[in-house]
């Protein structure tokens, strides 16, 4: 499904909000570990992040032991982990859904914790989460879309145009008028994903949106993050699918809560299953590693294509 | 063939029925599961398969259209009783007891199990899905993570040791090991237990790894019935459904496109590997 072109125009890449010479931190004073290796190019900028659940019960449980990542604008990310390893907990830290309970998170200059400038943080990160139900406000499909960008107080024009092309993008146009209970799961998923871009973020999270959605669906999905990603949208994809994952350009596997592995998927996955992560891989590259082991001389790829590919010149080499 | 374990034959289902906002899940849904078998029920999203798991286990009867029937009784009768397990596709819609162990207690409990063998029966239970009895068998539940979750929510399914066993989507968002530890239980539950499951996925890979039987479903009728390599074979039928071939059969099309020689009905990355194997040296 490839979408019309002015269906992208909104995503514009705006001027950097604090590129001024030699300013690293717009909060310098208090915020003394800004100039450990991040630079002001850093759209979301995580610094020393620990959360802990329940922290001042007896019942704490810990999720993040320190994390440090810098994520440029219109980056197009996968964070792979086990259940359990913290993947969530992140997500919800970069719009600021939970606070530190140690360290810090920017997202464009601006500081999760102060309460002042969430609205403007979660205006440029929005979230979409594991179970879309949860997300629900309205009773009608296009109302349940218009929700976020009516309370911006946008002019009547653009509120039903940014419904409009949230609406088409997500393939939902049609079931406008329906109640989103009486959705299925994957056009839940999908009507979550259009409640967000009504609100054009800079940067889109998806907590495991897509696990319900069946395999047609799902790739419609992944088309859309592709393009949107072209168009410099930034998307962070939290995910157990190999496949997913070998979509992004970089890939982040976490586990307690730590971060181990921060590459390109190729050798990310490779990383990750050297360090027995546990996390799978990608059939293709999975299929290479067995021929190889079997004494083929193959290169390590992630895609069928590329495998194909592969496959030819080390028949070649026969 | 072995005895049947669900027979649905031209099932129908209205939602709200008679209001403006009728809709019909179930126009023509039938099938077969054969007892101690894995079969596999799946179709796009919307198609009736959750809606079709409320009839197998009772929450909704046949009325008119249609039949149920479970190990031979008709369920417009009779009621599913304790012969069918469902593990709901959002496991906290069936967590709602404080602590992990009285959730998994709650079934076996309602059966007559007391002491002792209610305790082992739960313990039974959590060691089947992998969870520590001594670490969680006192963790509210609420605490839990989506993993963890269901793997509780099918312990508590697994305690009452029923017959017939529907897992509605029940290893999606679990990461591989989580997955292949229920893979395996489904397994264990067939070959020693001669449990029938019925597993609703959209995951084709995890259908062609485990299940004996496939049925599709598309826009509430039933479309497919048979075995998974002649099933999950058929590219057109499957996309028309919102599927697609298991991963294995489309990397070897793709390779056959290529001009390779091979075999396209591989099921399992074992089979593709060695497809590819013999193409290289023949």
């Amino acid at each position: 499904m490839q979408l019309p072109e002015q269906y992208f125009a909104w995503i514009v890449i705006r001027p950097r909000r604090y590129e001024t010479d030699g300013a690293l931190c717009p909060n310098a004073a208090s915020c003394p570990r800004s100039t450990r290796g991040f630079s002001v190019s850093d759209f979301i900028r995580i610094e020393n992040l620990h959360y802990t659940y329940g922290a001042d019960t007896d019942h704490a449980v810990v999720a993040l032991r320190g994390i440090d990542l810098s994520i440029a604008q219109g980056e197009y990310i996968a964070i792979m982990g086990h259940n359990g390893s913290g993947k969530s907990t992140l997500a919800r830290c970069l719009n600021g859904l939970l606070t530190p309970t140690q360290g810090t998170v920017y997202v464009d200059g601006l500081n999760t914790a102060d309460e002042q400038a969430l609205f403007d943080i979660r205006r440029r990160v929005s979230m979409v989460m594991q179970h879309p139900d949860n997300q629900f406000v309205s009773t009608v499909v296009e109302h349940e879309v218009a929700f976020g960008p009516e309370n911006l107080g946008l002019p009547r024009v653009e509120l039903v145009e940014r419904v409009d092309q949230a609406l088409e993008q997500t393939g939902l146009i049609n079931l406008r008028h329906r109640d989103p209970r009486t959705l299925s799961a994957g056009q839940k998923a999908r009507l979550a994903i259009a409640d967000m871009l009504a609100m054009r973020p800079e940067y889109l999270v998806l907590d495991e949106s897509t696990i319900l959605l069946d395999p047609l669906s799902r790739e419609s999905i992944h088309e859309l993050l592709a393009q949107l990603n072209a168009r410099s949208m930034g998307i962070i994809h939290i995910t157990h699918q190999v496949e997913e994952a070998a979509a992004a350009k970089r890939m982040i596997v976490l586990q307690q809560g730590q971060v181990l592995v921060d590459d390109a998927p190729l050798s990310a996955f490779a990383q990750a299953s050297e360090l027995g992560l546990g996390i799978g891989q990608p059939a293709p590259m999975a299929l290479a590693e067995r021929l190889r082991q079997r004494g083929l001389a193959i290169e390590l790829v992630l895609t069928t294509a590329n495998l194909i590919t592969a496959l030819q010149q080390a028949e070649a080499l026969l | 063939m072995s005895q049947s374990a669900i027979q649905v034959s031209n099932l129908q289902h209205i939602y709200m029925p008679g209001t403006p906002e009728a809709f019909q899940a179930l126009y023509d849904a039938s099938l077969t599961v054969a007892q101690g078998s894995i079969t596999a029920l799946a179709g796009e999203s919307g198609a009736g398969k959750s809606t079709l798991a409320l009839y197998l286990c009772g929450l909704l009867r046949p009325t008119k259209v249609g039949q149920v029937r479970i190990f031979d009784r008709d369920m417009a009768q009779s009621s599913p009783g304790r012969d069918v397990g469902l593990v709901f596709q959002y496991p906290q819609q069936q967590l709602f007891e404080r602590y992990v162990g009285d959730d998994i207690a709650y079934g076996p409990r309602k059966m007559g199990l007391a002491d002792t063998t209610l305790t082992e029966r739960v313990g039974w239970a959590m060691e089947m899905v992998g969870l520590d009895f001594e670490a969680f068998v006192d963790r509210e539940t609420f605490s839990l993570s989506g993993g963890e979750m269901r793997r509780a929510a099918l312990a508590g399914v697994l305690a009452m040791q029923p017959h017939i066993l529907v897992l509605d989507e029940a290893t999606t968002g679990l990461d591989p090991a989580g997955q292949s530890l229920i893979h395996r239980v489904m397994r264990e539950l067939r070959d020693n237990l001669g449990t029938t499951v019925l597993l609703i996925s959209n995951d084709m890979d995890e259908i062609a790894e485990l299940a004996d039987a496939v049925v599709l479903l598309h826009q509430g009728r039933t479309i497919a019935e048979g075995a998974p390599r002649e099933v999950l074979a058929e590219e057109t039928r499957l996309n028309a459904c919102s599927l697609v071939r298991p991963t294995p059969m489309r990397i070897l099309a793709e390779a056959g496109r290529a001009g390779f020689t091979v075999s396209q009905s591989a099921l399992s990355l074992d089979e593709a590997e060695e497809e590819l194997w013999q193409a290289l040296h023949r």
